[in-house]
């Protein structure tokens, strides 16, 4: 007995698996207090022994033999090993190391081996001012700075600078990187007909750019990070000080540098890396490709990520709702906005459960059709070989492929497919008596519907649960849909988005402006979400509107603009 | 291990449900159920109109679907379902029925046998009409439902009730649901449309098979006498064909049929009982000029008073009507204000009469509370074994009820003036 | 940063049992409150909650005289080791009985009406694997599932109010007295096990972000759920009369069997089995987590989750000892409807009783 006990005990309290223990929440301590200063950085360990701190020979040769040892020269063959003879007396050498094609050729020459060659220095000059006369008098990019060690000298190689070593132990760095991309251009999954069109690019510096474009606050902080042992990938960390929760900040913070892995290719590998829940269906960070929308939460308070080399980012924290929302609904009047996401709503309802509603409701509960629609669909069936459940993940199935093989297929032939897949699906299937005409309607709607969800990961999702309810349907009928709905609902309870609960702010009940499924027009807006902790509870007075004499002059903001406390403070918080 | 039993698990939970699966054309629909008595004493006959799949067709062209019908007889009801079931390989389902019709003489007889069947049923809606066959069987009723203009027997003969007592105030919309509430009730009596066969004589085709008037000739078949019809030649009597009319109600004292009142008496039970919506009468009096006068009667409001002393109640009945004249211009009859006056009395006092013989009738030759004064009577009393206590139907059997029927408003129904003729 | 984990605010507290509590509507209760209370049977649970009202207040009276205790912890301060684990252990078996009935139920009544074919005992399965899943989540994600489902559920049944009913009337509801004032008073005091779930609030307090609210989640949730089964009483008052009632198994099912939207050519009972579906899941999970707290309360247990498995186990082999679904039907209302408040009201009362004269305080 006691060691079934034992036994039980640990299946259902393992840490993973105990959902209650909560690695971290936003707590219910007043949000306003300040954040410590950040912790030292921990640099992840040196790649072929360089260690953190290793310095850099005073000797050009060995300095020179030792990057190259590192960098594998001449190996790499878009290793570039300049060297120059500088025209002081005596003559010095020096060296510029880059990486052809991620430092930008012209800048090179422009910028730092034609000044190199020009500037007269003579040995008057003491040693020790060497590279600040570099950086101040010599190189004219902006972005140079002095290098310490070896290590800095490699990243800064491997990340499109030039290092510049001269033989009486100068060296320096110079930004001069232009990696291959492209410009700002229109999205391509989260178009909208108002508002912005431009998608973030691969280039984390000009997607900081562009949200910085929207968000001219002196308050926005970028807080750089490398990531990974070996890539040493750009991660940025964007908030806004005065907003965004110092414990939120912080936890991200350190989740982001406490990643201890090769590197980071895309951005998508970041949120699998620091996402609360890495094992569910549904997403917990929001992957978007628009900057604006990247900007819309940075002034509620949350979080972005950026990460070179992926024109998207991560935002943070979420709640089921942010997956219902699109840019669209800030830039539409309020009835509009409110009216696409009431369809919206119904389009995710649409999506998941129509096919399995159709399955249970014709194989199980007949009796709740319309009599004549009854008819019709039993008349139609009445040829069809297939079990209704089979014939419904057939064309399931072969929506997915058809969607699978459009993302692939050559834009030249995208039209092709389409007809192919129209005629696969619709035409030849019915005409084959694989299914009947309402099989496929069914299937089409539950297609649209599963485009209308504005997030890809929430459609993912849907797609994968729908293929789940219609297993339950197909076992159970309506209890296995209702039982289902209600596991969803379950799971969706017991997430967590970087403390927040996931069906906030309806479970927890949390006060705000409304904007779950319908808000409010903006200017009645006045609240930041409350369950964000934001430091700033308040974005607008209900003064907004001051040329209008109609609404309430009564400010609930005080005048002296002091943070106080909302009704909301007064309520029960904590999670 | 923990894996395996987490595989085997949903994998069993799959494969291992399905009890309830049917596939759509597994199922045979029952469009109409009729029950007559059986063959044998106590038994009962089962009739069933069954929708015959793949005969509705969607893309334009008309297609008219096909009932058959199916019939059994057994000890019971459960007892005939399940030798119905013996003669289709299809599983028969009742959830999508929706008229049943008992045939005269079971109702006389007594619907006993039906009572808990249709309150412990699943798959009978309890909204679904019932109704009683007048004259003949619910097995003839099931062969000559078919309407002119509607495909669907149950469609038809649901509407058909349904606007009966809608517009003509001569039927009332009873289900399942009203019988078994009237049958539960203290002091409460059943009370079912009637529906009737009335013959027509059905116009010959060069076909030679049968149809009534518009063409369109419904696929199910009837007893022998279209077929017979249709073989024969033109020159031969026209068939005759039938079809039904919702024309009164059946009055029931207990489980049995007591009387069946028809055309104005079922008009005039709707207006006692508060179920009335739209109707006609006919007047014709000093004030109509000795003609006829067709008055369409609406607007009805209905005042109910129950007064109790002791074992009697006394029921003061309050109606008020507005009629509207058809034809009144061509008859001559006066319907300015000053003129209206006359016709509106005579009007009133053919209502009571009506209605006070409806109710006499009701009193005298069911014995019981058709009406649903009940309704009225157990708020004067206090508590619910009282209520059960007392003889309600001897106070209705011996109740005074007054009527009084006011129609507040003739509105003429064509110009009151005729038009005077050209120079 | 953790900050009091599987806790609750006051809201979903209310929201969770108010639930719970409303979920018994949805079964034989309406029949068998007619069958006893005639036509002033919605007059029944408007008397039990007065009681329940004032009944409650000794038990919360005794979780507030031991702060931060659990309420086998309060029986053992207020009665000592022994005594107080018997209490416990008796509040255990109340707790597994209401699990065991409530289960047969609701699988007896999704199977009778959703699926006749399927076997009870699979019906049975896969509720209690729901719950237990949903148990296991913990109270924070009950708590705040039953906050998300309210507004839906509320939205459903208001949908079925929006049909129509045919030979409706509200004369049915007169003898107004019913069985009678003294009857109905007597009744009342009888049906006081409608509102059980209190002693989940009992046992749920010390997981109350503010425990002081307690007294105010109960009076709502009293409050919240007399208006559901007074609404549905008087629903199925006005539909069926009393006799057509005393004659129904599962009374709010055949109601929506009866209500139909407009011209549409189909039933409500979807929307009213969905609601049905989520209630049942709900209760069930409540009761779950509720029995497994308590125990390894009781038993001095660390964590209640290995438990979850063994309650669930008792429950469903519980469920499977009565005849038949008359003989569930009359054990649940004479053990739980009846006899109910003497755990749930009574024996707290008393534990707290013990406690005032005994002296035992928190320390």
């Amino acid at each position: 007995m006691t060691s079934l006990w034992k036994r039980l005990r640990s299946i259902f309290t393992h840490p993973k698996r105990d959902l209650e223990a909560v690695q971290f929440s936003l707590g219910d301590r007043d949000p306003r207090q300040t954040s410590a200063a950040p912790p030292e950085l921990r640099k992840p360990p040196d790649p072929d022994g360089a260690d953190k701190g290793e310095p850099i020979p005073e000797d050009l040769d060995k300095a020179v033999e030792r990057l190259a040892a590192i960098l594998h020269y001449p190996l790499s063959q878009d290793l570039v090993f300049r060297e120059i003879t500088l025209p002081t007396r005596p003559t010095a050498r020096a060296r510029v190391i880059y990486y052809e094609g991620l430092a930008e050729s012209r800048r090179v020459e422009r910028e730092i081996i034609e000044p190199l060659m020009r500037f007269p220095l003579t040995n008057k000059t003491p040693k020790d001012r060497l590279p600040d006369v570099f950086l101040e008098s010599i190189l004219p990019s902006g972005s140079s700075r002095r290098a310490q060690s070896m290590e800095q000298l490699v990243t800064g190689i491997t990340l499109g600078e030039a290092a510049i070593l001269i033989e009486t132990g100068v060296a320096c760095l110079a930004d001069v990187k232009e990696p291959p991309s492209r410009a700002p251009e229109p999205p391509i999954t989260e178009r909208t007909t108002r508002g912005p069109q431009m998608a973030f690019v691969e280039s984390h510096r000009t997607n900081s750019a562009m949200i910085r474009r929207f968000v001219h606050d002196p308050d926005l902080v970028l807080e750089g990070y490398e990531v990974g042992r070996r890539q040493k990938t750009p991660v940025a960390l964007l908030y806004i000080s005065d907003i965004a929760n110092p414990k939120l900040v912080a936890e991200v913070r350190q989740r982001v540098r406490s990643l201890d892995v090769d590197g980071i290719t895309a951005i998508g590998i970041l949120e699998q890396l620091i996402e609360d829940h890495p094992v569910s269906l549904i997403p917990t960070m929001l992957n978007t490709e628009r900057p604006d929308r990247a900007a819309l939460h940075l002034l509620q308070g949350s979080v972005v990520l950026l990460s070179d080399g992926t024109p998207r980012c991560l935002i943070a924290p979420v709640t089921f709702s942010t997956f219902l929302h699109s840019t669209e609904d800030v830039y539409q009047r309020y009835p509009y906005a409110n009216f696409l996401r009431v369809v919206r709503l119904l389009a995710s309802f649409v999506a998941l459960l129509a096919p399995a509603i159709y399955i249970a409701t014709l194989n199980y509960h007949s009796e709740m059709l319309p009599h004549l629609l009854l008819l019709t669909l039993e008349s139609a069936r009445q040829t069809i070989a297939l079990p209704l459940v089979v014939s419904v993940v057939i064309m399931e199935v072969a929506f997915e492929l058809v969607r699978e093989a459009g993302v692939r297929v050559p834009a030249a032939i995208a039209p092709t497919i389409g007809i192919v897949g129209a005629l696969l699906i619709g035409d030849m299937a019915v005409r084959a008596n694989f299914v009947s005409p309402a099989t496929i309607i069914v299937v089409a709607a539950t297609g649209l519907a599963n485009f209308a969800v504005p997030d890809q990961a929430a459609s993912f999702a849907i797609r994968i649960g729908r293929f789940i309810f219609i297993a339950l349907a197909g076992v159970l009928g309506f209890l296995g849909i209702a039982l289902g709905f209600y596991v969803l609902a379950t799971h969706l309870a017991g997430l967590r988005s970087f403390g927040v609960p996931f069906l906030a702010p309806i479970g927890p009940w949390r006060p705000g402006s409304a904007d779950v499924i319908l808000r409010d027009p903006y200017w009645r807006q006045e609240l930041r979400p409350s369950f964000l902790r934001p430091l700033d509870l308040f974005r607008l007075t209900r003064r907004s509107r001051a040329w209008d004499p109609g609404l309430e002059s009564a400010p609930s903001r005080p005048e002296s603009g002091g943070q106080e406390k909302t009704a909301g403070d007064e309520q029960e918080r904590g999670e | 291990m923990l894996a395996l039993l987490l595989v085997l698990a949903p994998t069993a939970f799959l494969v291992g449900g399905c009890w309830d699966l049917r596939e759509l054309d597994d199922w045979a629909f029952v469009s109409i159920m009729g029950l007559d008595k059986g063959a044998q004493p106590g038994w009962l006959r089962l009739s069933v109109l069954v929708q015959q799949p793949g005969s509705v067709s969607g893309t334009g062209g008309r297609v008219v679907p096909a009932f058959p019908r199916l019939t059994s007889e057994g000890a019971t009801l459960y007892d005939a379902y399940r030798r119905l079931e013996e003669l289709t390989g299809d599983y028969l389902t009742y959830s999508h029925t929706q008229v049943v019709v008992i045939g005269e003489e079971l109702a006389k007889e007594g619907l006993q046998a039906l009572v808990d069947s249709f309150r412990r049923s699943r798959e009978l809606q309890h909204t679904i009409i019932m109704a009683v066959a007048d004259g003949v069987t619910a097995e003839e009723v099931l062969d000559s439902a078919r309407g002119d203009i509607d495909p669907f027997p149950a469609t038809y003969l649901s509407h058909l009730v349904a606007k009966t007592q809608a517009e003509y105030g001569a039927s009332s919309h009873r289900c399942i649901h009203t019988f078994l509430l009237a049958e539960a009730a203290h002091g409460q009596e059943i009370v079912l449309p009637l529906l009737r066969l009335a013959q027509k004589p059905a116009s010959p085709s060069p076909s030679g098979s049968g149809t009534g008037s518009g063409g369109g000739s419904a696929g199910g078949k009837s007893g022998g006498e279209q077929a017979a019809a249709g073989a024969g030649t033109p020159e031969q009597a026209a068939p005759v064909e039938r079809r039904v009319e919702a024309t009164g109600l059946a009055l029931f004292r207990g489980l049995r049929l007591a009387v069946k009142i028809t055309g104005e008496q079922a008009m005039a039970f709707n207006l006692v009982c508060g179920q009335f919506n739209r109707g006609r009468v006919v007047v014709n009096g000093a004030a109509t000029g000795g003609k006829d006068l067709s008055l369409e009667l609406s607007h009805y409001e209905r005042e109910v008073k129950l007064a109790r002393n002791g074992p009697s109640i006394e029921v003061k009945l309050k109606v008020r009507l507005k009629g509207s004249a058809e034809g009144a211009s061509a008859a001559g009859v006066d319907l300015t204000p000053q003129g209206s006056g006359a016709i509106k009395d005579l009007v009133g006092s053919k209502l009571t009469e009506m209605m006070s013989g409806i109710i006499t009738l009701a009193q005298t030759q069911v014995g019981g509370d058709v009406f649903d004064f009940q309704l009225h009577g157990r708020g004067t009393f206090r508590t619910w074994p009282e209520w059960m206590a007392y003889d309600w139907d001897r106070a209705f059997r011996e109740a005074k009820v007054s009527v009084e029927v006011k129609v507040t408003e003739i509105r003429p129904g064509l110009a009151t003036q005729t038009q005077e003729s050209g120079p | 940063m953790n900050i009091k984990q599987g806790h609750i605010d006051g809201r979903q507290a209310t929201a969770l049992l108010w639930l719970a509590a409303s979920g018994k509507v949805l079964l034989t209760i309406p029949a068998l409150i007619v069958a006893e209370g005639f036509s002033a049977s919605w007059l029944i649970p408007l008397g039990s909650a007065t009681i329940a009202a004032a009944a409650i207040l000794p038990g919360l009276a005794l979780m507030k005289r031991f702060p931060g205790r659990s309420l086998a912890g309060a029986a053992e301060e207020a009665v000592g080791p022994i005594a107080g684990r018997a209490a416990g252990l008796v509040l255990a078996g109340f707790l597994a009985a209401d699990a065991a009935l409530v289960l047969r139920q609701f699988s007896d009544a999704f199977g009778s009406v959703i699926l006749p074919r399927t076997p009870i005992p699979v019906i049975t399965l896969v509720l209690v694997l729901t719950a237990v899943y949903s148990a296991y989540t913990g109270l924070e994600s009950i708590g705040r599932l039953s906050m998300f489902l309210v507004p839906w559920l509320l939205a459903f049944f208001a949908l079925g109010y929006t049909g129509r009913v045919p030979d409706l009337s509200f004369a049915r509801l007169m003898p107004f007295w019913g069985p009678g004032p003294g009857n109905l008073a007597v009744q009342a005091l009888k049906h006081t096990g409608l509102y059980s779930e209190l002693l989940t609030l009992l046992i749920l307090i010390p997981y109350l972000r503010k425990p002081a609210v307690g007294r105010a989640v109960a009076f709502w949730v009293i409050g919240l759920t007399v208006a559901v089964m007074i609404l549905i009483q008087v629903s199925i008052l006005v539909t069926f009369d009393v006799l057509g009632t005393d004659r129904l198994l599962y009374p709010v099912i055949n109601l929506s069997d009866l209500v139909t939207l407009g011209h549409l050519d189909a039933r409500v009972e979807p929307l009213i089995v969905l609601l049905w579906i989520f209630m049942a899941a709900i209760k069930v999970s409540v009761i779950l987590w509720t029995l497994g707290t308590h125990l390894a309360e009781t038993l001095r247990l660390p964590q209640f989750k290995p438990l979850l498995p063994i309650v669930a186990v008792i429950a469903l082999a519980g469920s499977r000892l009565p005849g038949g679904i008359q003989q569930t039907i009359d054990l649940y209302h004479v053990s739980v409807t009846h006899v109910g408040g003497v755990p749930v009201f009574a024996l707290p009362g008393l534990l707290w009783l013990a406690a005032v004269l005994r002296g035992r305080r928190a320390a």
